[in-house]
């Protein structure tokens, strides 16, 4: 692996009695989109807030191309490009304001500020929209113009918390592919999310993270052939689902069982063998199979067959 | 200091574009002191004239005494005192309003008073001044109760064998028996018009400065704050910053009515170095005060409540509404904890004539308000912006 932008090391934080983050670590390079994958409450934000100097870490050390990084910490934080999950603009300011007012918090001034603006609002396609009031701006085009104020300053690394929570489909769009041109520009990238498709779209690795820890790490096809060649079957039923999932995990072959609002998720060994006694399950449960799908092993069942839930749990 | 200047300037920014800030810090403060002013305005006599006449129809040494100690007040222009002829001149003078009272001495005052018969001064006063009128029967009342001094002296000395002669002279020889050093306190108070524009200024100023500070809690309630504690700059740059921008709206929009009303309502504010050095420290204990009200607050909105309470209750307190003096007791002493009071009076100081270094005790009060918990309030911020 190249050089390091981003060492994290063994962080933690506790918040009262809840360990929100336990032991995380790992490194991205120049060039490298890293994804912490992982359902709501799994620990993203807190370490993504350790990361990005916003809280202190009880213990643990972050190092940004190679200097040390914490909530004092000056000239590390020049170079770090923070995308909150929250919208962090002046609705009250353009687009244009918006930017100029970071970029210069950032040192940025004069022509180099003005072509760095004109250069993001490209990227995430605002540039006609540069002088409209942020607030008169759709939900997606606020989410774009977050993302253009954390790549105003050209960091060495680019940190997106959830960029795409409650964005239209083409916005989403735009903001995946942006995030892909800018690794291929060689920025860094730490990317959450509780979207699999969207990490194993952008991600060259992936930590999965729950309970504050990460899990396992690796690539698409490192963490695949953690569970072997295991199947996933997602089955929607109608009627009550109380107590399914626990007998349904029980049969034999099955690794892995959730429900979440009447749709199954299973982990199997083998799905030709196993579903006659998932049928006969739902049967006894009185319940009403609507639809199956048998699906070959993804991001989502690593995350099933590592933690016992669906991502989306 | 350039993240600090930046921050504020985008503050500011939006602060113009809402307009909020005008209408609180400008508008409100000089409708009302106008709606007051011309309210109570309308009930008051105006500036108190205190020019007398005197009808001196005896001649006698009583009645110099008397013109006597007329003429001394005049020299220390606390009044203004002419001789008329008799008590019809006097009346004409009233009637044309050249003065507004007249004291008469009739003829044999001063062998009355020698001999101990009873005798009348009169004092002829203006229906429209009963101030003035009040002050010239006290100055009458004064005197009377100084020749009765005068008259038990003679008795007693006469109970006793002394010599009477002796005694009287040695009497009348002591320092006068009405004396008026000044009437500063008359002098302090505000004419309506300033006291509202003052009172109103001041108190709003309170509610204008609370949008530089209450806004770091919109920055934490926006999400905007992690972007700011993210990017290269100190915390105390951030706190610095919504200070920064709570002053200067505080300044500019008391400047501004210090300005305004002088022109168009014609306050008189007095010294103009007497009125900064207070408007500079009023603005900073007014900035501590809101600024300790926002670090303990956990929303905008619970700050807001609470920087109303607070402001509205130190303006009670603080006598801003109400001309009337304060007394003695116990709220008059509460009064000196609040920076409205030591406003008001730094202000009253100064209308009294003095310069610059007549209001330092109240800009020190002020300033040691702002000091105190504008350090609290720096402490709490900077804590709660690395929360």
């Amino acid at each position: 692996m190249a050089i390091p932008v981003l060492v994290v090391e063994g962080i933690t934080k506790r918040f009262g009695n809840i360990e929100a983050v336990r032991g995380v670590g790992f490194e991205i390079a120049a060039g490298e989109t890293y994804g912490l994958l992982g359902p709501n409450g799994a620990g993203k934000t807190t370490s993504i807030s350790i990361i990005a100097g916003l809280l202190e870490a009880d213990s643990g050390t972050i190092r940004v191309a190679g200097e040390e990084l914490d909530t004092r910490s000056i000239k590390p934080k020049a170079a770090v490009g923070l995308v909150p999950q929250e919208l962090a603009i002046y609705p009250d300011l353009t687009a244009g304001e918006n930017l100029r007012f970071f970029g210069r918090l950032y040192g940025l001034a004069g022509d180099r500020l003005s072509s760095r603006i004109d250069h993001v609002l490209g990227v995430v396609g605002l540039a006609d929209r540069a002088d409209d009031a942020a607030k008169e701006y759709s939900g997606g085009m606020k989410r774009r113009l977050n993302i253009a104020i954390g790549l105003l300053h050209q960091p060495a690394l680019l940190i997106l918390d959830e960029p795409t929570v409650g964005v239209d489909p083409q916005s989403r769009n735009a903001i995946l592919e942006s995030v892909e041109q800018l690794s291929d520009e060689g920025l860094a990238v730490l990317y959450t999310t509780h979207y699999m498709e969207e990490a194993e779209r952008l991600c060259d690795r992936v930590g999965i993270i729950d309970d504050g820890e990460i899990k396992a790490e690796g690539t698409r096809r490192e963490l695949v052939a953690l569970i072997g060649q295991k199947d996933r079957i997602v089955v929607e039923a109608s009627g009550s689902a109380d107590g399914v999932a626990g007998h349904l995990a029980k049969l034999p072959g099955v690794v892995n069982a959730s429900a979440v609002e009447g749709t199954f998720d299973l982990l199997v060994d083998e799905a030709a063998r196993t579903l006659p006694a998932v049928f006969a399950a739902f049967a006894q449960h009185r319940l009403t199979v609507t639809s199956l799908q048998v699906i070959e092993p993804d991001l989502e069942a690593v995350f099933l067959h590592l933690t016992g839930k669906a991502l989306r749990d | 200091m350039r993240a600090m200047l930046l921050i504020a300037g985008k503050d500011l920014r939006l602060r113009i574009r809402d307009r909020s800030a005008f209408v609180v810090g400008l508008l409100v403060p000089f409708v009302l002191a106008l709606v007051f002013s011309l309210i109570l305005g309308a009930a008051d006599e105006g500036p108190i004239d205190l020019a007398y006449g005197v009808v001196d129809a005896d001649g006698s040494d009583v009645s110099s005494a008397f013109t006597e100690i007329l003429d001394s007040l005049e020299a220390d222009g606390v009044i203004d005192v002419r001789p008329v002829s008799d008590e019809a001149a006097a009346r004409g003078l009233l009637d044309g309003g050249e003065v507004r009272a007249v004291f008469v001495i009739p003829a044999g005052f001063g062998s009355s008073v020698e001999a101990g018969r009873g005798v009348t001064m009169s004092v002829l006063g203006d229906v429209d001044s009963p101030t003035s009128t009040a002050i010239a029967e006290s100055i009458a009342e004064t005197f009377a109760a100084g020749i009765e001094g005068v008259r038990l002296a003679a008795l007693t000395a006469a109970s006793i064998g002394a010599d009477v002669a002796a005694t009287i002279a040695e009497v009348r020889s002591a320092p006068p028996v009405l004396s008026v050093e000044s009437l500063g306190a008359a002098d302090r108070q505000l004419d309506l018009t300033t006291f509202f524009v003052a009172g109103m200024a001041v108190f709003f100023l309170f509610f204008t400065v609370q949008f530089g500070v209450t806004s770091l809690l919109d920055e934490r309630r926006e999400g905007t704050m992690s972007r700011l504690v993210a990017a290269p700059i100190g915390s105390s740059s951030i706190v610095g910053a919504k200070a920064l921008v709570s002053v200067v709206l505080g300044v500019v929009s008391m400047a501004v009515l210090v300005v305004a009303s002088a022109l168009l309502l014609g306050a008189e504010w007095g010294d103009p170095v007497g009125v900064t050095v207070l408007v500079l420290s009023g603005v900073i204990s007014a900035v501590g005060i809101m600024a300790v009200v926002a670090a303990f607050a956990r929303t905008p909105e619970g700050a807001g409540n609470l920087q109303a309470v607070i402001a509205v209750g130190l303006g009670m307190l603080g006598g801003v509404f109400f001309p009337a003096p304060l007394g003695d007791g116990i709220l008059a002493t509460l009064s000196y904890a609040t920076p409205h009071r030591w406003f008001m009076t730094g202000l009253g100081d100064l209308a009294g004539g003095g310069g610059v270094a007549v209001v330092l005790p109240s800009a020190g009060a002020l300033l040691a308000f702002g000091l105190v918990t504008g350090v609290i309030a720096g402490f709490r911020l900077r804590r709660r912006v690395l929360a």
